[in-house]
């Protein structure tokens, strides 16, 4: 019951943050439908389409990645934890939370979640020595060409333009899917065999 | 140098590939397109560069040449080939185009916005958006000489320095041209990168900048891994600068608990956002274990503390649970392999070996058996580079190899006598090395192309301090068909195919009993062996074409 309570909050919070901060929003880049449930019989899907979360009870069967608990308590107490991420994992390993997806996936999305509290953001850090503008009386610096700002490649270098349309970082950001993930990734995987044999 | 052993069976079959990748024409420049074998894909967004290819590539050369020290002439070629398609368009193609703001920032996918700062995700450039020309830098036109791209010439450097270890040869510390901005050429030589990497980062403790502007352990090890193997190749001096940032990052990069364990190593720190990014919780062990396979030949207890701390955190080095990885990316665990083997944890070394056997797919090409490679599961046409290029240190010399390449004493035995002229990739050489106080040189050819086997062959071996009273052994027997051709060298006529020879060069080695059948030690012997081939034409690729020229 409380992990449902967890999860209606978890999708309001999404789903008003998605209408009011651009923060939030910056983050919602694809549509794509992100579960998490327990095998209980909790269960909860945001919904992400053009910027906005929404979410409902229920799975869906096109979800990009799904996090089942083997109970709603345990679903309850990782969720809530100050080391989530830590517990996550540790449930991952003892197979009391499955993962559906790429676990990246879970980070992004709780990350998202924890974002809307202020106290949980983390804070700037300024640390010492920092080089944080050209300094022309560095030795190095005589043999730095430094030219003015520009915003874009130049547009008359037609090749590097045709070049940079080639590369997974620029076609990513343009929507692609990242390309070249491993079909059979494991994120958890049995040893106890092999260690038998050693 | 490691002790001599023998080159195992994927060693070969690694070697047979990349001396297929470096060795085939193609064109680099800013009107070309590498051949799609070197790998653009992996570990994106931050690596997912064709130039990242050639320098894991690299990993294995040194690592041979100290198995196979009176060898080297194939490893100098293939380093000589990735040097010089590093100095080309598409190797810097990330500074040269990604310029200005990402204007694609809020376009990423979740996977990709983890690697950022949760505040600033959405409105950051991400890793690898390499943003030349933004404020206050400026356009900076030549790759090398910038405020930012440490990352380029700290590879760079790396690769330049590992040519001079197994070559010994002086091409590249020689003015060669770069390709920048709009194919501008700036003249470079080795010595002056490393020159103006030491003085940069000298007056930046912090470290310098990669992207504008992220400052990472992982491409400043690197950086400084490229310092102290030319400080050991050329008695120079320069590598303290990373000293100084070790004790830099103990006190910035590193987060601990108040009980002085390690919580996180950040994976970058941007000092104008004044952020640090790390990931959470356990997953900060990937920041912890990502720059150990640089730093550790160079700071090795802080390293091993750095490893302790990681391998904890993910808990890969559990005898009882399962094994967990989080990340859909084979190189993180083809990183820490290397490193359990290098530093001796035998039980993670184990689990993680286990992991590789059975889900990374290691293959001698379908049909061809001299070609080995790692396929991840992936269904591509070639095998990823990056990846291999990590994967296969695990399977060459003895552990603590790597780092006796970068820290030990610089013995180069380029005045032994040495094995040239070997028709590779017909024929292949697994074992080449001098017992200089016996006077005896040992060789073992093996077949690097199965569909030759049982042709005739020839072969030379130069510098023998008296070729007139040398004697020849194959396969434990006093061998004869070899000739005087010059002063100093030999050629020897033979097959392809395995043979052992031994060459007693001084008289000393006369009184030992010939190498009758003997087996030689062959380190982490293949795990699997099966066995086509194919040729590889043997062109260079090209340069870019200048536009102009802004340093002469």
């Amino acid at each position: 019951m409380f992990f449902r309570l967890i999860l209606l909050v978890v999708g309001s919070a999404l789903s008003l943050g998605s209408r009011l901060s651009p923060r939030v929003r910056s983050q919602l880049s694809r549509d794509m439908i992100f579960v998490m449930e327990s095998l209980d019989g909790v269960s909860r899907s945001f919904v992400v389409r053009r910027r906005r979360i929404s979410s409902h009870s229920g799975v869906s069967a096109d979800a990009v990645c799904t996090v089942r608990f083997r109970t709603a308590a345990i679903g309850a107490r990782v969720f809530l934890a100050k080391d989530a991420i830590g517990q996550l994992i540790n449930g991952f390993g003892s197979l009391n939370v499955e993962c559906q997806g790429e676990a990246a996936h879970v980070l992004w999305f709780y990350e998202l979640t924890m974002g809307l509290l202020p106290w949980r953001r983390s804070g700037t850090e300024v640390w010492p020595q920092s080089y944080a503008e050209p300094d022309l009386s560095h030795k190095a610096s005589s043999r730095i060409i430094r030219e003015p700002a520009v915003d874009n490649l130049d547009s008359t270098w037609l090749d590097a333009h045709e070049q940079r349309d080639k590369l997974v970082i620029w076609q990513v950001g343009q929507g692609a899917v990242p390309p070249g993930k491993m079909k059979s990734h494991k994120i958890v995987i049995n040893l106890a065999a092999d260690s038998q044999d050693n | 140098m490691s002790e001599a052993l023998e080159l195992n069976q994927r060693t070969r079959g690694w070697l047979r590939f990349i001396w297929d990748k470096a060795t085939t024409e193609d064109d680099w420049s800013s009107t070309g397109d590498p051949l799609p074998w070197w790998d653009r894909t992996s570990t994106a967004p931050m690596c997912a560069f064709p130039r990242f290819d050639l320098s894991e590539t690299s990993y294995a050369l040194p690592l041979m040449a100290d198995q196979t020290p009176a060898w080297r002439e194939v490893y100098t070629e293939i380093a000589d080939q990735l040097v010089g398609r590093y100095t080309t368009f598409w190797a810097a193609i990330d500074w040269l185009t990604l310029i200005g703001p990402d204007p694609n920032q809020r376009n990423y996918p979740p996977e990709w916005l983890v690697w950022m700062p949760e505040q600033l995700r959405g409105h950051y450039d991400p890793p690898g958006w390499t943003a030349n020309g933004v404020k206050p830098w400026g356009l900076q036109p030549d790759p090398i000489a910038a405020d930012g791209n440490l990352f380029f010439r700290g590879f760079f450097n790396l690769l330049l320095s590992t040519y001079s270890y197994v070559s010994g040869d002086d091409k590249w510390e020689r003015p060669f041209k770069m390709t920048g901005y709009n194919n501008r050429l700036f003249d470079w030589t080795q010595h002056s990168i490393t020159g103006f990497l030491k003085d940069q980062w000298a007056e930046r403790p912090q470290g310098p900048h990669c992207e504008n502007t992220k400052i990472w352990p992982y491409c400043l090890s690197a950086a400084g891994l490229s310092l102290q193997l030319h400080d050991k190749v050329f008695s120079t001096s320069t590598h303290w600068v990373y000293d100084q940032w070790v004790d830099y990052a103990k006190k910035h990069f590193v987060k601990r608990s108040r009980g002085g364990n390690i919580e996180s190593f950040a994976f970058y720190y941007d000092p104008i956002e004044k952020m640090a990014y790390a990931m959470p919780d356990k997953l900060a062990g990937y920041g912890t274990l990502a720059p150990l396979f640089y730093l550790y030949p160079q700071a090795p207890e802080f390293g091993r503390e750095l490893y302790e701390s990681g391998i904890q955190q993910l808990g890969w080095n559990s005898r009882k649970d399962n094994f967990v990885q989080p990340i859909d990316d084979p190189r993180w665990l083809s990183l820490v392999l290397m490193l359990s083997r290098e530093l001796g944890d035998v039980t993670t070394e184990k689990r993680l070996s286990s992991v590789a056997e059975r889900e990374f797919g290691p293959n001698f090409f379908d049909d061809d058996p001299d070609r080995f490679a790692w396929r991840f599961g992936l269904e591509e046409p070639y095998p990823r580079g990056q990846l291999n290029g990590v994967m296969i240190l695990s399977e060459i010399g003895e552990p603590g190899a790597w780092t006796r390449v970068y820290n030990g004493r610089y013995a180069p035995q380029f005045h032994l006598p040495t094995v040239e002229g070997v028709d590779f990739p017909s024929l292949g050489i697994s074992e080449a090395h001098n017992d200089e106080a016996a006077g005896l040189l040992h060789v073992t050819t093996y077949a690097a192309t199965s569909a030759n086997s049982g042709n005739k062959t020839s072969w030379r071996v130069s510098q023998l301090p008296d070729p007139e009273s040398l004697t020849v052994y194959r396969n434990g027997s006093v061998f004869t068909d070899w000739r005087r051709i010059e002063n100093k060298s030999i050629e020897i006529n033979s097959t392809i195919g395995t043979h052992r020879f031994r060459i007693v060069w001084d008289s000393r080695g006369k009184t030992d009993a010939p190498l009758a059948g003997q087996e030689s030690m062959v380190k982490g012997a293949a795990r699997s062996s099966e066995s086509s081939s194919t040729s590889a034409p043997t062109k260079q690729y090209r340069l870019a074409s200048p536009s102009s020229c802004s340093c002469c």
